[in-house]
């Protein structure tokens, strides 16, 4: 039969994706050490109720703005709470706010951001102008507008956030799928009938992973300054809960004093932003071959 | 077909061409060896990965950051091009060795017309005014055979043709009366009727003006056409050279021998194939490298490194059955 | 006996230039009234330069792109006129083959995955099923078994582009649409492609639409071979027919100046300066559109399109010149002097 028989395979056994994918993500030391960090806050984020030192919401007003000692190993706020509990539990409401508005985000921008650069013409020309419109609305004040009617509260302000920041999964999605439309093996499927859907859910959305990993990162940043500044003005989290915003807000008329109550959840936002970005950037330098092309 | 009387003016000894890779720097061009003389064209083929264009690319020193020349020299006009500084290097591409790529489009610039580009040529390596240089660029234009120059040089690079495009590129190369001209797969991206028209140009021009050309292409037929020795290359080395009609009507190489069978003949006629693939070259065979793929591979042929042997003055193969099989064909 | 799939008059134009309205200034006349027929089994050649319309003409015939006018029969079936799931399943009696076998199989999946696809596209859910599947074709297109867990970029050219022929085969095709498949491809791959493909037709009985721009090449593979120019079948017949006793001034000039890779034969070759290119399909030329290269051309070939002449039977050529072709090849052909038009 078949005069040439390509029984020959690569020389090299193949290392697995994931396995390749570890090897290069390895070498950038930096994004190593805040994959580490981005774990351990995940982990306290988790553990919360049952790490802190002592009750976050405990005050004990002897120990108004006390240094950083054997007490209170951060120090103590102007309330005489203990700072390192309340960090701890802080960080749980901020994971929870940056994840949920970045989810919310997603879910809305990236399906219509597929379908818009994938199937162009009008569809293209309707959504795009409706992102444009959300993107020219001011983050903080649609926020702010939507707080004032469905009530404050963490939950509240980061659906608006995660609305707000929706058109920027919507542009990468379709900036991704205008690209990807154009690949012949997009043309290979439909030429042998496989239908839009199928094609949009398993051509065009698993080679758009990297920039989506990236995005995810991102958005997730940018979702944690927001928390901050909305509870910054009171609109995120409501006493006696704290998230590391409303305790840098507190604390600002403080700082004088006490600068430990202003460094330290500053340093944890600052942190874990920075930490988010280089390991996006990371993830997205270390894809394999597989769908390196579009990053 | 005779061995060039006349002293090369290109000459690459054993060039040796490393890329870095994870695992260390892998060598894909190995001891190459390349003389081409004044009005002379040495044909380089190989199929892809064979090394043909690195060793172009390490010729003109643009191999860029991931390979590195690691030996042999690169003679021009007995010059080692190898040993010359960033600035003196720029000043020979395109000053005595003129360039032409497989794609006319990329080698031009959409936003300048394309009489602007060839000046501007002119202008990097001539201290000459921008009239004369625009004059200059008409002459080109004119030498190259784009019809009323004048005019077509107002023009920008999208108003041209692929086959006008490739002529304005070899303008560009003809800008400073180089001695040689490297030419890599010129006309694979143009059609069948216009890849005509720029071998019999350059062919042309060679002779005009004495151009040593170092023609890359991976198809024999324009291979046939146009050069005069021809080196075989596969997995990085030169596997076989000779007179282009000795080594199409006597290949002496195996591998030379099954290229020219897989060609396309009579219709009905089943093509001859070569089983397997190229080696890679983190995984290359002790001795011969076509040795796996071999119709006539014998024992020998693993035993280490085989050398370019001596077939007659001008034809050399690197095959250890190199007498026995020649006894065989007779 | 009908034939496998019948082409009528399929013509089409594409916007090139706009204006501020969205209304098209300009079209692009990729092609115009083509048509053709691929028996069961057999083998078309279509042949032609860039421009010439070739692989905007298999795209329509699958109704990957819409044509403006003309019919596809693929044996009873109106091809155009499916819409939706039935027009999916048409497609998958006539799969393609694509020109570069590197942006042709999506990197994301496995070999294994890429050549089921279509099998689970018409509902193969059990992975056993699917497994075993990938094995039988791949071993069809000369593959190990081994091949199913890779990843395409870990595959040479010549491997991929087997991997996407058992694409094709996995739908049990009528007709398999190869459009450049092996343009890409280095020579000795090329050939190793070459035979399979004709393995499988003695096989499987599948026929090929085989679209390339090397002539050499579809003659060997071809039982009958169409030159289209600008949008239009200027030739077409039994390849050995055709080539024997080229009727097209245009073919002959494609047969003058394909390389023979041969330094004896190409350089005795009597070849007289070809000049001139293919002129825009923007501006598809009046009459004849090869009239501004041809070295015939007169009067009537600038304004009159030529009709379609026998030459022999099942042999037609769309010239007005045709009773000044030369007999079979015994005779010298004189080779066309093409005038330079830019």
């Amino acid at each position: 039969m078949t005069a040439l028989v390509e029984k020959a395979l690569p020389a090299t056994p193949p290392e697995s994706a994931w396995r390749a994918f570890r090897r290069r993500f390895g070498r950038q030391r930096l994004a190593v050490v805040m994959a580490g960090v981005l774990g351990v806050l995940v982990l306290i984020a988790v553990l919360a109720p049952w790490i802190t030192p002592q009750d976050p919401n405990a005050q004990t007003l002897l120990d108004r703005l006390d240094a950083p000692g054997a007490e209170h190993w951060l120090g103590a706020d102007d309330l005489g709470r203990d700072v390192a509990s309340r960090l701890i539990v802080a960080t749980r409401v901020t994971i929870y706010a940056g994840a949920l508005a970045t989810v919310v985000s997603m879910v809305i921008g990236l399906p219509f951001g597929l379908l818009a650069g994938y199937l162009r013409g009008w569809t293209d020309a309707v959504l795009s102008r409706i992102a444009d419109a959300l993107m020219a609305i001011p983050p903080l004040l649609f926020a702010m507008a939507i707080v004032a009617v469905l009530g404050r509260g963490v939950t509240n302000a980061m659906i608006a956030i995660g609305i707000v920041t929706a058109p920027r999964f919507f542009r990468m999605a379709r900036g991704v799928a205008l690209v990807i439309r154009e690949e012949t093996y997009i043309e290979a499927a439909r030429s042998i009938g496989c239908p839009t859907s199928t094609i949009v859910r398993t051509h065009v959305l698993p080679n758009m992973a990297s920039p989506l990993i990236v995005q995810v990162s991102i958005t997730m940043g940018f979702a944690i300054l927001f928390e901050a500044g909305l509870s910054f003005l009171g609109l995120g989290v409501q006493p006696p809960d704290a998230s590391w915003g409303s305790m840098l807000q507190r604390s600002t008329q403080f700082a004088g004093e006490a600068p430990w109550l202003v460094l330290l959840p500053g340093l944890a936002i600052l942190l874990t932003v920075l930490a988010l970005n280089t390991v996006g950037d990371a993830v997205r330098d270390s894809v394999g071959r597989e769908n390196r092309r579009l990053v | 077909m005779k061995a060039p009387v006349l002293e090369p003016v290109l000459d690459v000894r054993d060039l040796v061409v490393e890329v870095g890779t994870a695992h260390g720097p892998l060598v894909v061009v190995d001891g190459v060896s390349l003389a081409v003389a004044p009005g002379e064209t040495l044909g380089l083929v190989g199929e892809s990965g064979s090394g043909k264009t690195l060793t172009a690319l390490a010729v003109m020193r643009l191999l860029g950051s991931s390979a590195r020349i690691a030996g042999g020299q690169v003679l021009l006009e007995g010059t080692d091009l190898t040993t010359l500084g960033v600035k003196q290097m720029r000043e020979v591409r395109g000053g005595r060795i003129g360039m032409v790529f497989q794609e006319p489009m990329t080698a031009l610039d959409p936003a300048y017309t394309v009489g602007e580009q060839v000046a501007e040529t002119v202008r990097r390596h001539r201290r000459v005014p921008r009239k004369q240089a625009w004059k200059r660029a008409v002459e080109l234009l004119d030498r190259v055979g784009i019809p009323s120059p004048e005019r077509r040089a107002r023009d920008y690079p999208h108003h041209f043709s692929g086959g006008m495009r490739q002529r304005v590129v070899i303008a560009m190369a003809l800008s400073c009366d180089p001695v040689v001209l490297l030419a890599d797969e010129p006309t694979t991206a143009l059609d069948v009727t216009v890849q005509e028209q720029i071998l019999t140009l350059l062919a042309g021009l060679r002779d005009e003006s004495g151009l040593a050309l170092l023609f890359i292409s991976h198809d024999l037929g324009v291979i046939a056409d146009i050069c005069d020795r021809v080196a075989v290359m596969y997995a990085g080395q030169v596997v076989e050279t000779a007179p282009v009609h000795d080594l199409f009507a006597a290949p002496r190489h195996p591998y030379t021998d099954a290229l020219l069978h897989c060609v396309p003949g009579a219709a009905g006629t089943r093509l001859a194939t070569i089983p397997g693939t190229v080696p890679a070259f983190d995984a290359l065979p002790p001795g011969c490298r076509f040795a796996p793929r071999c119709a006539h591979v014998a024992p020998g042929c693993d035993d280490g490194p085989v050398a370019l042997e001596i077939v007659d003055p001008a034809h050399r193969a690197r095959c250890v059955r190199l007498d026995e099989l020649a006894e065989v064909a007779s | 006996m009908t034939a496998l799939l019948e082409v009528s008059n399929l013509a089409k134009a594409f916007p090139a230039r706009r204006t501020g309205f969205g209304r098209a200034r300009a079209w692009v006349h990729a092609v115009r009234d083509v048509s053709f027929a691929v028996e069961h089994g057999r083998t078309l050649g279509v042949v032609g330069e860039s421009g010439s319309g070739k692989s905007t003409a298999a795209r329509l015939l699958l109704g990957l792109v819409r044509p403006d006018a003309g019919t596809v029969r693929l044996g009873e079936v109106d091809v155009l006129a499916a819409r939706g799931a039935d027009l999916h399943a048409l497609r998958r009696r006539m799969p393609m083959v694509f020109q570069d076998p590197y942006s042709s199989l999506d990197p994301t999946w496995v070999v294994r995955d890429i050549v089921t696809e279509p099998l689970r596209l018409v509902g193969e859910r059990s992975r056993p099923v699917l497994g075993a599947r990938a094995e039988e074709l791949l071993e069809l297109v000369g593959l190990a078994p081994a091949f199913a867990r890779r990843y395409p970029h870990e595959l040479s050219g010549g491997q991929r582009q087997r991997i996407a022929l058992a694409r094709a085969l996995a739908c049990e095709p009528d007709l398999v649409v190869l459009d450049e498949a092996v343009a890409a491809l280095d020579v000795s791959t090329r050939a190793g492609i070459i035979n399979l493909l004709q393995d499988l037709q003695d096989r499987l009985g599948v026929g090929y639409l085989f679209i390339s721009h090397d002539l050499a090449l579809v003659r060997v593979v071809s039982h009958d071979l169409a030159v289209m120019y600008l949008g239009r079948i200027v030739e077409s017949g039994p390849t050995e027919q055709v080539y024997a006793r080229p009727a097209h001034p245009y073919t002959r000039a494609l047969i003058a100046a394909a390389p023979v890779p041969d330094p004896v034969v190409q350089r005795a070759r009597d070849r007289p300066p070809v000049r001139g290119e293919v002129p825009s399909a923007l501006a598809v030329p009046s009459g004849c559109a090869f009239h501004t290269r041809c070295p015939l051309a007169t009067d009537v070939c600038r304004t009159t399109e030529p009709p379609e002449v026998a030459i022999a039977p099942g042999h037609t050529a769309a010239c007005h010149h045709t009773e000044s072709v030369p007999g079979p090849r015994s005779e010298p052909v004189p080779e066309p002097v093409l005038k330079g038009t830019s």
